[in-house]
């Protein structure tokens, strides 16, 4: 998280994967020790074959994710997955946004409690 | 009204929360669990060759065959978990803590059952101690298989060597009424290196899925 003097400024979290379309990526791609096909990612994540290429260049060139091109029989088959450090920094990134959720709900439940207490004194 | 929109919103915040702890444990079980060493492991293949070999040139009962290779197992494990404490620290960052729970909760049942059948047989039923070394293995061989989805896959081979093993030695053992050391000693040494042999090639290769 931020400084002290900075709580709300949120540094851990990585724009690499706090972006929409790679959020989707990497969260299809967790469950998946093996990885996954780009033609799964791409029925998963609803992304055109551009759009799908170039968010995995985006998290190959951070060393996020591994990317194998090989054959299923005849055909040529990419393969994508999560590498360890893209495991390590995504593990990072679910801890900051926790602390945001928790820390957007502290906030709420007082802001709650405080009306509450308006609308039925005593 | 304010106060009405604010519990819907709670309620988000509390689903997201769920949520993002649903993707933690998803990432943990389909990680591959880096606190096994390859090192220990082979240190582990050698010293039950070598108790096997020390214990062939000594006569003893059962209630000291048991004891040796108990304490042999535990010395082992022992080394095993502070290694693997401090490889998971050192190589899985902020998700050891995850690592280490989930390789707990698959491994802690089998060290469990592992403890109470000893102990049961051997308080209550000294004379089917025989049966102990069989019954090790095939639990060893059903713990490596429950936790292939963190290892790498080569690791069922291991698996499945000590389940039949386990089983070969349950029968000869209860052929003969009795334990040889070498039928702790030879499938301990030949597995625990075999582990040995594939972490350091899923190592190399950087293979696996953590």
């Amino acid at each position: 998280m931020g400084k002290p003097e900075a709580p709300f400024a949120y540094h851990g979290l990585d724009r690499i994967f706090h972006e929409k379309a790679r959020l989707g990526i990497v969260s299809s791609l967790i469950g998946h020790a093996d990885g996954l096909a780009f033609s799964d990612l791409k029925s998963l994540c609803d992304l055109t074959d551009g759009n799908l290429s170039r968010h995995l260049q985006v998290l190959q060139e951070a060393g996020y994710v591994d990317i194998e091109k090989g054959f299923d029989g005849k055909r040529p088959c990419t393969r994508c997955r999560l590498s360890a450090r893209g495991r390590v920094r995504f593990s990072e990134y679910l801890g900051v946004l926790e602390q945001v959720l928790r820390k957007a709900a502290s906030s709420s439940k007082k802001d709650t409690g405080s009306v509450r207490d308006v609308l039925q004194p005593g | 009204m304010q106060s009405e929109t604010m519990e819907p919103a709670l309620r988000d915040v509390d689903l997201a929360l769920s949520e993002v702890a649903n993707i933690r444990a998803q990432l943990a079980a389909s990680t591959r669990f880096l606190g096994l060493a390859p090192e220990s492991n082979l240190l582990m293949g050698i010293l039950a060759f070598v108790v096997a070999a020390a214990q062939s040139f000594q006569v003893q009962d059962h209630v000291g065959f048991i004891a040796v290779w108990a304490g042999t197992i535990v010395a082992c494990s022992a080394v095993a978990v502070l290694a693997a404490v401090s490889r998971a620290r050192r190589l899985h960052g902020r998700m050891a803590g995850a690592m280490l729970g989930l390789a707990l909760q698959k491994g802690l049942p089998f060290g469990v059952a592992a403890v109470v059948i000893t102990w049961a047989i051997c308080r209550f039923s000294i004379e089917s101690a025989w049966m102990l070394p069989g019954l090790w293995q095939i639990l060893l061989g059903l713990l490596g298989f429950s936790v292939l989805s963190n290892l790498p896959r080569e690791i069922a081979w291991v698996a499945g060597w000590y389940f039949c093993c386990g089983t070969v030695v349950l029968a000869l053992a209860g052929q003969a009424g009795t334990v040889s050391p070498w039928m702790m000693g030879i499938p301990f040494a030949v597995g625990q290196t075999a582990v040995a042999v594939i972490l350091l090639r899923a190592n190399r290769e950087g293979s696996g899925c953590g």
